[in-house]
């Protein structure tokens, strides 16, 4: 079930709401509580009845696993061997589901005669995965002490979060799901949650989904038929700024949703396109990810402990494993890769030029920008040849396309001849390129130049100048009902699309 | 000010915008504009010409790609049955186009559906859509889930009261209209030899930067408004064949999942399926100006191409065997 689809918004959430409300009034938390978790299984039920039995055995075996963890912590014994298997049997499941047919694809083009199974890939089990790998390790270092079950049902499922993150801490979110804490809960957070939910789906529907009309047709046939520079451009940035759009507006959506229900979801989103580097970048991108692959991966590995070199192949390795992990294919791990040696030279930098060296914040920020635009082309492209055939198009290898017209008025004075690049009389598609150039610039202007939904709903500090911050004025209800309003109609004038990361 | 009254607020204005929504919606209903008054007019043209033929006949319901591609009087008289061709416009979605072919159907005809690829993975309703359910279609809009008229109350701009206003104001415009939308209609229903465009256009030009993508979507409403019309068919018993649309040579022809996506699709209707996706894809030479518009001579090369197939067919041979003891015994 998709949060922009029509059965979420009419049926299911507003369901969901008024019984657990009612729920709490009349029988009490306990059962506001169990309400919750049969509201997230059959929110994850609708995506597939069949997907519900990969994740209950997860569930299962997970709440079982940490529980003897816990204990045996307490007592003093060794938890090492329990938790390798804990963590063997995520990653075995994980791999299996996600990795199989990738491996199997490899494996027939080293030519071993395999075939490709009929393996259908659960819902959200990258993320659900990773929450209980996290609690695991957390539970073996005596991290995680509540083990009321019906509450840990609620932690892994709770449906905001858990099709696509962000990826929660059982420390984080148990207490919150105690029956006293809900208990305590009211009306008093379920504006700001309107609020931010709306902004989340004005991302999504108006925002998001126009990128997507323009990237793409391009990325799609881009192995048959290569950009040229121009569309190869307008196709990078439209993408860039769709994933922005897609996944911060759909983690918009899961906070905002939690904060009806008096839950606050960790932070994953704080401005990344404002980042001056890409270790700011990393550091407000999808952040419950990069803390997850910081502590259960980084630090374990040795982090920056065991000198410079250890730390860029440590970064490499984890920025790799970051890619694979989503999706099974040689352009995420390239993707990953890519960043790793983005880390790489970054911190190289910043000891070998120090503070000596530091760029202007605008040239900072666009560089930044531009290395995570050309990224993004391996994460979106379909295969190694659809992306080769996108950079090749981004350094005008393609050519340029230019109408007959215009190239009989150049006649022998092209300056792109002087450039090396190759002239194709042609005409672009009906959105090329002024609309594409005028929705990026829109984009831009949203992503550097206003503060992001944090800022407004008051869970990060807003910038001074900032006249956004929201407040339950009336003004801002009439506001936030006239967006969700505005996207409500736009989502019913198309068709739902999905959200990048519901892939994953 | 409390969480309370700022919720109180935020539901009135969000209760008023819908109310004004509705309101705007109610006021439009009825209202023709010139587009809307054409598709009224044009459909019901047909619905007159087609009632008009005996029963058993063959009915084809799709888009304008039968429209354009399939000679219904050549077919008739090759097959020795009588054939109307109900093509209407691939953006009416396929819920319109089956519930208005419907009204001219009875015990003992066949449908024939060739749907274009776009009807398997239709969702919400196109602005001629709603501008022709807001002209004349009360009865098709009373048909759909609540679902599927919030998609239509949603859906009309305030601004067409203007185009509706305008329209109105001009003397003899809607007789007009009427009168034009009469010409488009042939004898047996398909494109008049005169609509047929005199010079080939570029036709591929689309194709190669946004390929088409042959896609069914399991649940959605184009799915759902085949899968009705399949079952109030067959409980009149109405025969119902699938074919495929006339398009130009696909390049994924040979490959794709979703043609045999389409075929499973029609096997658990308990549809048969005429021909393969290949007999209805055309070389350049033989479209006219759409990518799925054949020209006279792609008309007669595919309507040739599907009186083979059907002469080859179990379930039309069984529906021509039976159709006149069919319907003697419903009377």
């Amino acid at each position: 079930m998709l949060f922009n689809s029509d059965i979420f918004l009419f049926e299911f959430l507003p369901a969901v709401l008024a019984g657990f409300f009612l729920a709490k009034r009349i029988a009490g938390a306990r059962a506001a509580q169990i309400w919750l978790t049969l509201a997230s299984l059959a929110f994850y039920a609708a995506g597939g009845v069949r997907f519900l039995l990969p994740l209950s055995a997860s569930i299962f075996a997970n709440y079982f696993v940490g529980r003897t963890l816990t204990r045996l912590h307490a007592s003093g014994r060794k938890t090492a061997p329990l938790l390798a298997t804990g963590i063997a049997l995520n990653i075995g499941l994980l791999a299996w589901y996600k990795y199989t047919n990738f491996l199997l694809g490899n494996l027939q083009a080293a030519g071993f005669p395999t075939t490709a199974l009929h393996i259908a890939l659960p819902i959200g089990i990258s993320f659900y995965t990773f929450t209980q790998i996290a609690f695991l390790v957390d539970a073996a270092r005596g991290g995680a002490e509540e083990y009321d079950f019906v509450r840990y049902v609620l932690f892994v499922t709770f449906f905001p979060h858990l099709i696509a993150g962000p990826i929660v801490h059982h420390r984080e979110m148990m207490p919150q799901f105690a029956p006293r804490r809900l208990e305590q809960g009211s009306f008093d957070l379920l504006p700001a949650g309107i609020m931010l939910f709306a902004i989340g789906l004005a991302k999504k529907v108006l925002l998001a989904d126009s990128f997507a009309a323009m990237a793409s047709p391009i990325f799609d046939s881009a192995a048959t038929a290569p950009p040229d520079l121009l569309g190869a451009w307008g196709a990078t940035l439209s993408y860039t700024f769709q994933i922005y759009f897609d996944f911060s507006g759909y983690s918009d959506m899961a906070l905002g949703l939690a904060l009806m229900f008096g839950i606050r979801l960790p932070v994953n989103f704080l401005s990344p396109y404002k980042s001056t580097s890409i270790i700011e970048f990393w550091r407000s991108w999808h952040m419950t990810l990069s803390r997850f692959l910081r502590d259960y991966l980084y630090i374990p590995l040795g982090g920056n402990r065991k000198g410079r070199l250890r730390r860029h192949v440590n970064l490499l390795i984890v920025m790799a494993i970051g890619g694979l992990w989503h999706g099974a294919g040689w352009t995420f791990v390239l993707w990953g890769l890519l960043h790793g040696t983005y880390l790489v030279i970054n911190h190289a930098w910043i000891r070998l030029a120090g503070a000596s060296a530091a760029m202007p914040v605008w040239a900072a920020r666009l560089l930044t920008f531009l290395c995570v635009a050309f990224a993004w082309v391996l994460f979106r492209s379909d295969s190694l040849e659809a992306a080769r055939a996108i950079y090749a198009g981004l350094f005008g290898l393609n050519g340029i396309t230019l109408s007959p017209e215009l190239l009989a008025v150049l006649g022998h004075h092209q300056p792109f001849t002087v450039l090396g690049l190759q002239l194709v009389p042609g005409y672009f598609q009906d959105t090329l390129p002024w609309q594409v150039g005028a929705l990026c610039l829109l984009g831009l202007i949203i992503v550097w130049g206003l503060p992001n939904s944090m800022e407004i709903c008051g869970f990060a500090p807003a910038p001074a100048w900032s006249k956004f911050a929201f407040h339950t004025r009336p003004a801002y209800a009439v506001a936030n009902a006239v967006l969700l309003f505005a996207c409500i109609s736009v989502v019913n004038s198309g068709a739902v699309s999905e959200f990048i990361y519901y892939r994953f | 000010m409390t969480a309370g009254r700022y919720l109180l607020i935020f539901v009135v204005t969000l209760c008023g915008l819908v109310l004004l929504t509705g309101v705007n919606a109610w006021l439009q209903t009825g209202m023709p504009t010139r587009n809307g008054y054409y598709i009224c007019s044009y459909i019901h043209e047909k619905i007159v010409r087609g009632s008009a033929m005996p029963t058993p006949k063959l009915v084809i319901v799709a888009g304008s790609n039968a429209l354009a591609g399939i000679d219904a009087q050549i077919l008739g008289e090759r097959l020795s049955v009588h054939v109307f061709n109900f093509g209407l416009s691939a953006s009416l979605g396929p819920g319109l186009q089956t519930f208005e072919s419907e009204k001219i159907l009875r015990p003992g005809d066949a449908a024939l559906l060739p749907l274009e690829y776009t009807a398997y993975d239709y969702e919400t309703p196109e602005n001629s859509l709603v501008d022709a359910v807001y002209t004349c279609g009360t009865d098709y809009l009373r048909s759909l889930s609540w679902r599927e008229k919030l998609f239509f109350v949603l859906a009309v701009r305030p601004q067409r009261i203007l185009d509706s206003l305008l329209f109105r104001s001009q003397r003899g415009a809607m007789r007009m209209t009427a009168a034009l939308a009469a010409r488009d209609v042939g004898p047996y229903g398909q494109r008049p030899g005169g609509n047929f465009p005199l010079h080939q256009v570029a036709i591929d030009t689309g194709l190669a930067a946004e390929p088409l993508l042959i896609h069914l979507r399991g649940g959605g409403a184009g799915a759902k408004a085949i899968a009705s019309f399949v079952a109030w068919a067959h409980a009149r018993r109405i025969a119902v064949l699938a074919t495929w649309p006339n398009t130009i040579d696909l390049p994924q022809a040979a490959s794709d999942r979703g043609f045999a996506r389409i075929r499973e699709f029609y096997a658990r209707l308990g549809v048969a399926m005429v021909g393969a996706p290949r007999d209805a894809m055309l070389p350049a030479r033989l479209m006219g100006d759409r990518f799925y518009h054949p020209n006279r001579a792609g008309m007669a090369v595919r309507t040739e191409r599907l009186v083979q197939l059907l002469r080859g067919d179990a379930a039309f041979c069984h529906w021509r065997q039976a159709g006149l003891s069919t319907v003697s015994s419903v009377r």
